[in-house]
């Protein structure tokens, strides 16, 4: 479907935008946001309203119509007519109508144009058949996409609202780093980069160069640390975090705050720690302070330096903004039987002394954490593991399950000084899919390896035995289904004391594969409804507001009575009605309420359906959802792990 | 949080590297540095701020046209903010945060005063680039007006906050509003000429000022506090009540501008309308910049249209002196004399010596009751005297007086004494009217009062009747006859003497208008309360005054006059009758027009007030496509804050209401209509905040 969009940006005939003495605009239009949370398009109003009246049209308008073929390529040809003569045949019905009774002249041609084609019998049966077929095509996915990708309107595809620069966007020059709405930068501080998501060398050096002037400057005459320049008209953002000898830096105009910004650039610290650890990284500086660390870390760091930042940018990793970490959820009974299991075999290897083996982990595919081991009073910050899971998750992926890992990670926040030895293997699955549960263990000790290797086998063998690795393989996390939460898109939820969250699978339509553009557009939208979301609680300096906060936010299509009718951008009624063939179908008006509700104990976000306007609709939805979280806390979020 | 420097530099002034100074126009650092900077080191600060510009405004030029016109930089505890003006000007801000303050004022507010500094300079000066790139002028210029105005927020950083969360909007203005019922409908008494109809057509459209006068802009400024009772006035009614053309581009500015002065120094009186009028420290420990001031070129400026003497105290003590001895002394002489005999022989012994040196005023349109009048003005003399509020004037020809309990009278207008600066007499503002050919020129305006009402009369320059006493007298006859029907038009609207539950701002993007009813601070320097550590000095005029040759020393002296009505002002005396009061107690009340938000203390107003910019910020980083799609949000705090907030794209609508107060009505509502309506109404956010909100809406919007 090529459909000319041109048609959106023209401008409606003053005359016709003149309001009457109700207020009311006369000639058009005029669509009502549905009060009902609905998805489906006004069939009545397309079909059997518009439909004979348009048969009564006389003009040009007919001549568009005669030439309409008994076919789907009507939407084609009617598509080339002017965009103004294209947009409102009801609006324009009425306006010719009072032409006609007023002027006798203009009747003349349009009669006989309707005398040759006097068979409106033939035209309309064409006309319903070809909108029979595009009715069931009639939500787009994105209303600004350049691409019409049409789908089935039985969806429960949410809008999206924003202005977000496309994946694959091909009209801006790729050379230009400043053409990015998001980048990072990693440089030394004498002006030598490390690392850099997009740009290429030779535009980062006189970047770096002179970011690093402004930097020791203020670090001269302040002294003072250089934190954020921001541009309030753009919203561009650049944001910089000090640890000499590594800068880095945030650009983003994507609304972050500082904090958030600040936290993004911590991550990527945290993760050059977990390659090099600090001691190391400071040493290496201290010989020599133009000392180039590209040289010195692995292909692999940069690629995984790749795919945290597409992480952090593109994909729905909401990790990071509530600062917690994602859990599998998984039956009461079976997680206290899979804590006491791994308990009991640690009882049975008192070979393994105390320090030996200071932290086990089951991971889960997609990050979600299914068990914890761990020493009485410690437990690993939520940095450390998130950048174990991507590790997991990006380098290691490729492992089968005979094949085990000893590998030596820095987790900077529990020492950044110094390396824990993690043993990883994956959990044989007998479903031949590629998700792979692992099981990581973490020793203070160098050569620790054989024990934990015999450690970890003995484990797996007894939880295959005791029908534990099954059920870890099997279990699914939940639908939105499984909650009786009417009209609810998507949500998370954040248990506080936990430090963990939850949300359902992503159901959007099932025919969309886990890396392909549409989903990728799809988590896209979705973080940002929840880093929007999740930026109406919080203060800049990434506090919440107020100990319990609810918040409504809702995205709509503009009022109709707030355009302004010089600008002809802001016309913007036309978006909500396509003309699609000869026919004008309406869009459906975008209404997408979202809640972010924080209390002391959780924190809940969730975006309902298009459509669902009533607050009190969501929120006793919301507040099902919370019910159903909490009661089944439990199953959902690991409370303690096993404790030693 | 505390200011550090400011700069005004123009990079293009500089062509090589010998002569980098030249691009420097201003550089003040604020309060007493230990040690002076370098030129080294202030042109190195400009530099750095160059070299951010451009790192950020890479790639970010729309069309060729670089839309970036503001930027921030932040530090540890400094931020840096720069602005750019005229396409190749910039002003930048500094403000440290060193002592962690809990009340932190939030960097926004100094780049909304940044904004206005420049709009204010332009408005009295004209556009930087007016001024040849050869001469210093614009230096001297920057000097007079740039350093005195930010140094007033210096000693009182209060100025910036007093006026709401509404001035981080530089670019809009506040407009008043009354009863919408009684405001807007004009025809409602057809028998009496409505008041906007006497300006129009007797003195806009007359034949005698017909295209002389341009506009005329009528304000309401009433205090933020009733002088009697010390309650609050609400500020819904605080602001441009209207004026008469279209397409004065200027008015925000012009608006903005007037509010400034109001509520930093308290009050509109002629020298603070001036411009003369400043804060100073009472210990003297200002460290004045001057680059390039000479007794020469003082006096040039003198008799360009920006009269002001620059605040100084010092180094410039001599040349104050002798400029403003001469301009003051008849002023002084007179105030001296009525002071001193008041206090030797007592007031009413000395009535009629006061009134021998006080001009006698007249009363146009009561001339038959003049008798009374004068008394009561006498009357009235004697209360203000206390205040040093008197009715004084150079010239016996000048109008002015009262009309019942209303004062009113000209501010700036020929009618003032020769002696005085040419300012004195008709302020020259520049001004852009869409429809006139030259973008910018200079406007000759007269200021004219009316008790809390403000009206400001723009003439062409070469519109010579306002040099003629008659025309004046008519004009002051005419205007009076407006305000008379306004302010019994105001009185005649009904319920404003309910506390309304909710506050609101409205913010057009189109007519740049604010429409708010979120009260104000209180200003810190009333005259009532005059603070130990400042005191506001009307330039050359307290150094006479407390100049050792006089034995008298004025603290609070008043200048020639100040608007506003008596009862605001003159109460403190039960001089007047009983029944007076109750009268006016009932106007005071019936103006309060308050609203839940009053009645809040103002260190909580004030984090009220943070809160909101929090909102206000989140919102700005809303990433929704704003071509296509609005906003709304409703945020439920558990402070008991309740707060709506619409973005569409020619407004920004944010209502204030306290839930806790809400949730208890809609209860005692719900609980009585159980029976009669069990079917749940839909809510949307905005039919969420009660009934109250939606009846105040629609008749807004009708």
């Amino acid at each position: 479907m090529n459909l000319n969009e041109n048609y959106l940006d023209t401008e409606i005939p003053k005359k016709q935008l003149k309001p009457n003495k109700n207020g009311d605009y006369e000639g058009v239009a005029i669509v009502a946001p549905t009060s009902e949370p609905t998805t489906s398009v006004n069939m009545d109003e397309t079909f059997f309203t518009k439909a004979p009246l348009a048969v009564t049209l006389t003009g040009d308008h007919s001549m568009s119509r005669s030439v309409s073929l008994n076919s789907l390529s009507t939407a084609y040809r009617t598509s080339t007519r002017t965009p103004s003569q294209a947009r409102k045949p009801l609006a324009r019905s009425k306006l010719l109508s009072a032409d006609l009774t007023g002027s006798n002249d203009s009747i003349a041609q349009p009669t006989a144009t309707l005398k040759r084609h006097s068979d409106p019998y033939f035209n309309w049966e064409n006309d319903i058949r070809s909108r029979l077929a595009e009715s069931i095509y009639s939500m787009e996915t994105s209303v600004r996409g350049s691409e019409i990708q049409r789908r089935p309107y039985v969806s429960n595809e949410i809008p999206n609202v924003f202005k977000l620069s496309k994946l694959s966007d091909s009209s801006k020059p790729k050379d230009s780093q400043a053409s990015y709405d998001k980048n990072f930068l990693i440089f030394t501080s004498a002006g030598k980069p490390i690392y850099c998501m997009h740009g290429k060398d030779e535009q980062i050096m006189s970047y770096t160069g002179l970011i690093n002037t402004i930097i020791s400057y203020f670090q001269v005459n302040g002294p003072s640390e250089l934190k954020t320049i921001s541009t309030y008209a753009s919203g561009k953002r650049l944001t910089f975090l000090d640890k000499s000898p590594i800068l880095l830096m945030a650009q983003s105009e994507r609304g972050e705050s500082s904090n958030e910004l600040l936290n993004q650039l911590d991550f990527l610290y945290s993760y050059i720690l977990s390659s090099l650890s600090e001691r190391q990284l400071l040493r290496l500086f201290s010989k020599r302070e133009n000392f180039d660390l590209r040289n010195y870390l692995e292909t692999t760091d940069f690629e995984n330096l790749n795919e945290i930042c597409s992480l952090i940018c593109n994909r729905m990793f909401p990790d990071l903004l509530l600062n917690s970490l994602q859990c599998l959820p998984f039956r009461h009974s079976s997680r206290v039987k899979l804590q006491n299991v791994i308990l009991q075999q640690l009882d049975k290897r008192q070979d393994i002394p105390r320090g030996t083996l200071l932290y086990g982990l089951i991971i889960a595919p997609q990050n979600k954490l299914c068990c914890v081991l761990r020493p009485k009073g410690h437990t690993l910050h939520t940095t450390d593991l998130h950048l174990l899971f991507c590790l997991i998750s990006h380098q290691f992926q490729n492992l089968d399950e005979t094949q085990e890992l000893w590998v030596p990670i820095c987790f900077p926040k529990f020492n950044s000084s110094g390396f824990l030895y993690c043993y990883i293997k994956f959990l044989p699955n007998s479903a031949h899919n590629n998700e792979k549960s692992a099981l990581v263990l973490i020793s203070a000790q160098k050569d620790a390896f054989f024990s934990l290797k015999s450690f970890s086998d003995e484990l797996i063998t007894k939880l295959e035995g005791e029908r534990l690795l099954k059920k870890i393989n099997s279990a699914k996390g939940f639908k939105l289904s499984d909650i009786p939460a009417p009209m609810v898109h998507h949500f998370i939820y954040k248990s506080k004391q936990n430090v963990q969250y939850v949300m359902p699978h992503f159901e959007v339509n099932s025919n969309i594969t886990l890396d392909s553009s549409q989903r990728l557009e799809y988590e896209l939208k979705l973080k940002t409804y929840y880093q929007q979301l999740h930026g109406t609680v919080v203060r800049d300096n990434g506090n919440l507001l107020s100990r319990s906060i609810l918040n409504f936010v809702k995205w709509s299509s503009k009022d109709n009575e707030d355009q302004t009718i010089d600008d002809p951008r802001m016309n913007f009624s036309e978006l909500d009605e396509y003309v699609i063939g000869n026919s004008s179908f309406e869009q459906e008006s975008v209404n997408m309420l979202g809640i972010a509700w924080v209390t002391p104990k959780f924190e809940l976000y969730l975006i309902g359906n298009n459509g669902v306007v009533d607050k009190k609709v969501l929120l006793r939805s919301a507040r099902k959802v919370a019910n159903w979280c909490q009661k089944n806390e439990s199953r959902l979020f690991i409370s303690d792990g096993a404790v030693f | 949080m505390r200011l550090r420097y400011i700069t005004v530099f123009d990079p293009s002034r500089s062509t090589n590297e010998n002569d980098t100074f030249k691009q420097m126009l201003l550089f003040h650092y604020f309060g007493s540095t230990d040690s002076v900077p370098s030129l080294n080191e202030k042109l190195s600060t400009i530099g750095i701020i160059q070299g951010i510009w451009s790192l950020t405004s890479s790639g970010s030029e729309i069309d060729g046209e670089p839309n970036d016109l503001e930027k921030i930089i932040e530090l540890n505890s400094d931020v840096i903010m720069c602005i750019k003006i005229e396409s190749r000007f910039f002003i930048s801000l500094a403000i440290s945060n060193n002592d962690e303050d809990r009340s932190e004022i939030p960097f926004q507010y100094f780049s909304s005063y940044l904004w206005l500094s420049y709009k204010f300079f332009k408005l009295l000066n004209g556009s930087f680039a007016r001024f040849n790139t050869g001469s210093n002028k614009l230096t001297d210029l920057l000097n007079e007006f740039v350093i005195p105005f930010w140094n007033d927020i210096y000693l009182n950083l209060a100025t910036i906050t007093n006026r709401s969360f509404t001035t981080i909007w530089p670019d809009y203005y506040k407009r008043a509003n009354f009863q919408h019922k009684s405001y807007n409908s004009v025809n409602k008494n057809i028998d009496k000429e409505s008041w906007d109809a006497i300006i129009l057509q007797k003195i806009l459209l007359d034949k005698k000022s017909y295209l002389g006068i341009k506009d005329i802009l009528v304000y309401h400024l009433p205090k933020s506090t009733d002088a009697d009772t010390k309650e609050r006035i609400g500020t819904k009614t605080y602001g441009l009540v209207r004026n008469f053309t279209s397409d004065l581009n200027t008015l925000p500015d012009i608006s903005n501008w007037l509010y400034h002065l109001h509520y930093t120094y308290g009050e509109i009186s002629s020298h603070i309308l001036t411009g003369n009028a400043h804060f100073k420290e009472e210990l003297q420990v200002e460290e004045q910049e001057r680059h390039h001031g000479t007794n020469e070129e003082q006096e040039d400026e003198q008799e360009q249209q920006r009269q002001g003497t620059p605040q100084n105290h010092k180094n410039m003590l001599s040349l104050s002196e002798r400029m403003m001895h001469n301009v003051t002394l008849p002023i002084s002489f007179a105030y001296d004399a009525i002071h001193e005999v008041s206090t030797t022989t007592g007031v009413s012994n000395s009535l009629s010596m006061i009134m021998d040196y006080v001009p006698k005023p007249r009363w146009p349109f009561t001339s038959s009751s003049s008798n009374k009048n004068n008394s009561n003005n006498r009357h009235s003399s004697i209360n203000d005297n206390a205040n040093a509020n008197t009715v004084l004037r150079s010239d016996p020809e000048a109008i002015g007086g009262t009309i019942g309990t209303s004062r009113f009278g000209f501010l700036v207008s020929p009618l003032n004494s020769n002696v005085l600066p040419s300012s004195y007499q008709a302020l020259k503002l520049c001004l852009n009217f869409g429809n006139s050919k030259n973008n910018e020129i200079f406007y000759n305006c007269l200021f004219w009062y009316f008790d809390d009402f403000l009206v400001m009369i723009v003439c062409d320059q070469d519109f010579n009747k306002i040099w003629e006493k008659d025309y004046l007298k008519d004009l002051n006859f005419q205007l009076c006859q407006s305000m008379k029907c306004l302010n019994s038009e105001i009185f005649d609207s009904l319920n404003c003497d309910t506390i309304e539950s909710f506050s609101y701002v409205i913010r057009d993007s189109i007519t740049h208008e604010i429409d708010s009813s979120v009260p104000f601070g209180i200003p810190k320097m009333t005259l009532d309360e005059n603070i130990s550590t400042l005191q506001l000095a009307i330039n050359g005029i307290d150094q006479f005054i407390n100049d050792s040759s006089n034995p008298l020393s004025l603290v609070n002296w008043n200048p020639i006059s100040i608007m506003g009505g008596f009862n605001t002002n003159s109460k403190k005396d039960d001089t007047r009758g009983s029944e007076n009061e109750v009268d006016g107690n009932q106007l005071a009340f019936k103006r309060r027009y308050l609203n839940f938000l009053n009645l809040m203390s103002s260190e909580k107003l004030w984090d009220l007030e943070i809160d909101i910019l929090q909102f206000l910020l989140s919102l700005q980083n809303s990433k929704k496509d704003p071509e296509y799609f609005q906003e709304e949000r409703l945020l439920k705090l558990n402070n008991g804050i309740l707060c709506y907030i619409k973005e569409t794209n020619s407004k920004l609508i944010i209502i204030i209401k306290n839930w806790f107060q809400h949730d208890d009505k809609a209860k005692t509502l719900k609980l009585r209509n159980h029976l009669s309506s069990n079917t749940s109404k839909e809510s949307s956010l905005f039919q969420s905040l009660g009934d109250d909100v939606i009846d105040w809406w629609e008749s807004r919007e009708m």
